[in-house]
């Protein structure tokens, strides 16, 4: 008996998730377990799926990289397969993104993501995914199509069986729930928190408070005399139309420890685009390129796609669960997107008529707070209830029952956002894949309000374009840059920038356009804006762009790989004349000889760049010490305003109590940085174990952080200041080139595969490829006999 | 031969009824059948053993691709797909081997009382 007790437990032991360990006697089933998830190449397959909802038959054809190439006979078939052929691919990482922002990732990781949870609703991005779809409801086109795609993903879940289940779901011991059109804008709501979340109200307003408003304007300015803005002279003729009301900065409340006021992990996002006019072409065709910098990450954030129907042919990439290309080109003309970088959202103090928080006060009068009970799922745990309070403004994220971390006392804040605004970016995708001329790409960015992006253009016939796009409120500086007292109507946005007032230009006289997470316009732009602005990367495409003659693809390849740092060039030279050479061991002198024989190149195998960038992070840390060290709450200044308070310190000297801006002190801290530096990296074998790659540690890691399906330490260059902008954690998240002949020849990578299955040869076989910077040719052909004598596996979705 | 037999039963019917049931089947499976079969509660012990793991390891080496093994070798901390692939049958085969133990335990129960009246039949002959 006993023996047979042990036997029950055991097995009970095995059949369930214990903590991280996933449930072993299901998950090592060959029969219905991980090992079902070996996927083999067998040979030529064809498969046939009989479904509701298809009108006509669909085929799917899929190339040797297993990108799918789907032929439909009308849009909402066509993007019913998509749903069906990415869910095939990517099911679970559609699952998975679409919980973060919905706040519902404890209900499978359990308890200790419930905090994350709680901010994601709180942030109200649930909020807004169903505000954008009340919108959708008044546009039963876009919405039909949405829908299509839904019913795809569904068609697909409905014929697994759970041993066909990604691994994923088994490892964490769940299953694959119905798509909706809900997670669609849910997705979409998170790529707006991903690129639209940067502000620093909550940081300017201590750091204003810390150091004064003359050094903040310094430490923090948006517009430096070198800038190349995005749209170089956009001329809007006439005043300033920004609101030029001005309100007292209320004070917030003071911090006891490092606080982490809002999750300020995104700053490394960015992307370049570009598009090269036919005169600068060597083929007279136009080109354009886009690499758009997001985390990297496996799955990858990007499924190719050739989506195929009568009125449209397009090539690109997809986000996994939204239909659509995002990024790529159709027959007639090419676009690619990079992040526009305003600060879209504002913080308000809010005022409680009592503890009761039914009442706060705006306008000189209590009005209504709308109260929403809000339940987490948890894992292995009760539910947990949460009351979300919504102002006139938008939700209330910080308060008594969520303290901003680290803070002292309580006070509510509220956070007015345009992403929180009902909107359909979808229209705009939908439009661009069919679109064929300039003015269907105008028309096309009406309807596109958050993630603000730079949409730049290619034609086959010619035509180069750039646009600065988004929802932007009419702002006052102050109300936009610090907190602001939320019983003011004066702090309350007076209304939007009209889109046509948006920067953009057309076929301008130097031959290109290009963008790079740069100001959009120059300091006479009317309207006010602040946000994180690039600095180096953007001067350096327009620098290799302008000077180029008889460009072709592959020079605007190696214009993606570039790795010249800007800040190097910049910095490194007024770095060795401050050093004090009297001062330098053996080791030392060996440093600075590779340093000045370095061609400013963030090379993966060079020593040098390591050198710089350890050199440099400790001259910055000691030149900072004083202002971030006394508070950490403050903002971290930019790499490039740092370089222009080394290189101009003497215009800085009224500011000496609190920076080391004396010649004496520079001196001291970039001798004593260099001397750091040669201690602790010019060790041991450095000469020959230093490496750039090895100094940076670039991880491409699975979504759910599990190590044996990332892969660490990739052996590439490039750093946050190069075009080539891979850093530890971000980098080009798909590499683009299309030049626009007839038909458009198309070259990508992306650092993945196609395959979100870890157990695939297609979960990550074009890493390598992208991080030795080659590319693929795309093929967006259209002739079927061709496809059907090209592709190994194919796929027929007919109606029942 | 029993022990044999109890082997083969393992392996062919438990392929069959794992392809439509949960793996823990293939435990209760291994109580009967190499429990009813094997009087010797060790000689079960070892025929549930080897049966299962037979099954399951020789399915996981024929699914392996070479990179899913790596993968979850990874996950668990082993040194290489090849020995995760060695030992993942034991996950099945272990409760198996303890259940068919227990399963000849539990038969014995019957068998003795059907066993004692043959053994006295047996021995009445010699008294005469």
């Amino acid at each position: 008996m006993i023996s047979l007790l042990i036997c029950v437990l055991v097995t009970l032991s095995l059949n369930f998730k214990i903590g991280k360990i996933p449930a072993l006697g299901k998950f090592m089933s060959p029969f219905q377990g991980s090992w079902q998830n070996a996927e083999k190449d067998r040979g030529s397959n064809k498969m046939k799926f009989n479904m509701a909802g298809l009108k006509s038959p669909v085929e799917v054809f899929y190339d040797d990289r297993c990108v799918p190439h789907i032929f439909a006979e009308n849009e909402q078939d066509l993007y019913f397969a998509q749903g069906f052929v990415t869910a095939g691919s990517r099911l679970w990482q559609m699952d998975f993104q679409s919980r973060l922002p919905s706040g519902r990732l404890s209900e499978v990781l359990g308890e200790r993501l419930l905090p994350v949870d709680r901010k994601m609703r709180r942030l109200g991005l649930d909020f807004a995914a169903d505000e954008a779809l009340k919108f959708i409801d008044s546009q039963p086109k876009i919405k039909t199509l949405l829908r299509s795609y839904v019913a795809g993903v569904n068609a697909y879940i409905a014929q697994l069986s759970p041993k066909d289940y990604p691994l994923e779901f088994k490892l964490l011991d769940y299953t694959p729930e119905n798509w909706t059109l809900k997670k669609i804008a849910l997705l979409q709501k998170s790529m707006g928190h991903n690129l639209a979340s940067w502000d620093r109200d909550l940081e300017n307003t201590q750091a204003l408070e810390l150091i004064g408003r003359d050094l903040f304007e310094e430490v923090y300015r948006m517009h430096w005399p070198n800038e190349e803005p995005i749209v170089p002279d956009f001329n809007l003729d006439g005043e300033a139309k920004r609101d030029t009301m001005s309100s007292p900065i209320p004070m917030i409340p003071k911090w006891k420890k490092e606080p982490k006021p809002e999750d300020n992990s995104n700053t490394e996002v960015g992307s370049n685009n570009w598009a090269v006019a036919p005169s600068k072409t060597k083929s007279g065709n136009s080109i354009l390129a886009n690499d758009p910098h997001l985390q990297l990450t496996l799955p990858s954030i990007w499924f190719e796609t050739h989506l195929n129907c009568p009125g449209q042919n397009v090539y690109g990439v997809t986000l996994p669960g939204s239909p659509g290309v995002i990024i790529g080109y159709n027959d007639q003309i090419a676009w690619g997107v990079t992040n526009g970088e305003r600060d879209v959202r504002d913080w308000y103090k809010i005022k409680f008529e009592n503890s009761t928080r039914k009442k706060y006060f705006h306008d000189n009068q209590w009005k209504e707070v709308r109260q929403e009970i809000q339940t987490f799922k948890v894992r292995g745990e009760k539910d947990f209830v949460d009351t979300l309070l919504f102002t006139h403004h938008g939700p209330i994220t910080y308060d008594r029952n969520f303290p901003l971390e680290g803070a002292e006392s309580s006070t509510p804040l509220a956070s007015q956002w345009t992403l929180h605004k009902p909107s359909n970016e979808w229209s705009t995708f939908y439009a661009l894949n069919k679109a064929k001329t300039y003015d269907e790409y105008r028309a096309a960015l009406d309807g596109f309000d958050n993630p603000g992006q730079n949409f730049a253009f290619a034609s086959g016939t010619g035509d180069i374009a750039i646009s600065h796009t988004g929802k932007y409120p009419i702002l006052n500086a102050d109300e936009s840059l610090f907190l602001s007292d939320g019983d003011d109507p004066a702090n309350d946005w007076s209304g939007y920038v009209p889109k046509s007032e948006n920067p953009y230009h057309k076929n301008p006289e130097r031959g290109f356009v290009s963008s790079a997470n740069q100001v959009p316009a120059d300091s006479l732009y009317p309207y006010f804006y602040s946000g994180n602005f690039e600095y180096y990367r953007n001067r350096r495409i327009n620098k290799v762009l302008g000077a180029a003659a008889a460009i072709d693809p592959s020079s605007m390849q190696n214009l993606q790989n570039d790795n010249q740092s800007g800040l190097a060039l910049e910095v490194l030279g007024r770095m060795q004349e401050l050093l004090d050479e009297g001062d330098i061991s053996e080791n030392g002198e060996k440093a600075l000889q590779l340093l000045e024989e370095w061609n400013y190149m963030n090379d993966a195998d060079l020593q040098a760049p390591a050198l710089f960038e350890v050199w440099w992070a400790h001259v910055y840390d000691a030149f900072w010490a004083e202002l971030i060290h006394q508070d950490k709450t403050v903002d971290k200044p930019e790499d490039h305003t740092t370089a222009q308070f080394l290189i101009h310190a003497d215009r800085y000297l009224k500011h000496a109590d609190v920076l080391p801006v004396h010649e004496k002190d520079l001196k001291e801290i970039v001798t004593e940085g260099f001397n750091e530096m040669v201690s602790e990296r010019c060790v041991g074998d450095w000469e020959e174990d230093l490496k750039w790659w090895k100094e940076k540690g670039t991880d491409i890691k699975h979504l759910a952080r599990i190590e044996a399906f990332s892969i660490m330490d990739v052996e590439v260059g490039g750093s946050r200041n190069t075009v080539n902008a891979i850093t530890p954690v971000t980098g080009p998240s798909w590499r683009m080139v299309v030049e626009m002949s007839s038909p458009p020849k198309g070259y990508g990578v992306y650092p993945g595969g196609q395959s979100g299955n870890p157990g695939s040869p297609y979960y990550n076989d074009q890493v390598e490829t992208w991080r030795k910077g080659e590319y693929y040719e795309l093929d967006a052909s259209t002739d079927l006999n061709y496809w059907k004598s090209k592709s190994k596996k194919m796929q027929i979705l007919s109606p029942l | 031969m029993r022990f044999l037999i109890s082997i083969l039963i393992l392996f062919v019917a438990g392929f069959a009824l794992q392809i439509f049931t949960p793996w823990w089947s293939i435990v209760i499976l291994a109580f009967f059948v190499s429990g009813f079969l094997n009087r010797n509660a060790g000689l079960a012990f070892i025929a549930g053993l080897i049966g299962v793991y037979l099954l399951w390891t020789g399915y996981v080496f024929i699914l392996d691709n070479q990179i899913l093994s790596e993968k979850l070798a990874g996950l668990f901390g082993l040194p290489s797909g090849l020995i995760l692939k060695l030992v993942s049958g034991l996950v099945a085969a272990i409760p198996s081997a303890i259940a068919s133990m227990s399963g000849s335990w539990f038969f014995d129960l019957f068998r003795d009382q059907q066993v004692r009246p043959e053994l006295e039949l047996n021995s009445e002959p010699e008294v005469q």
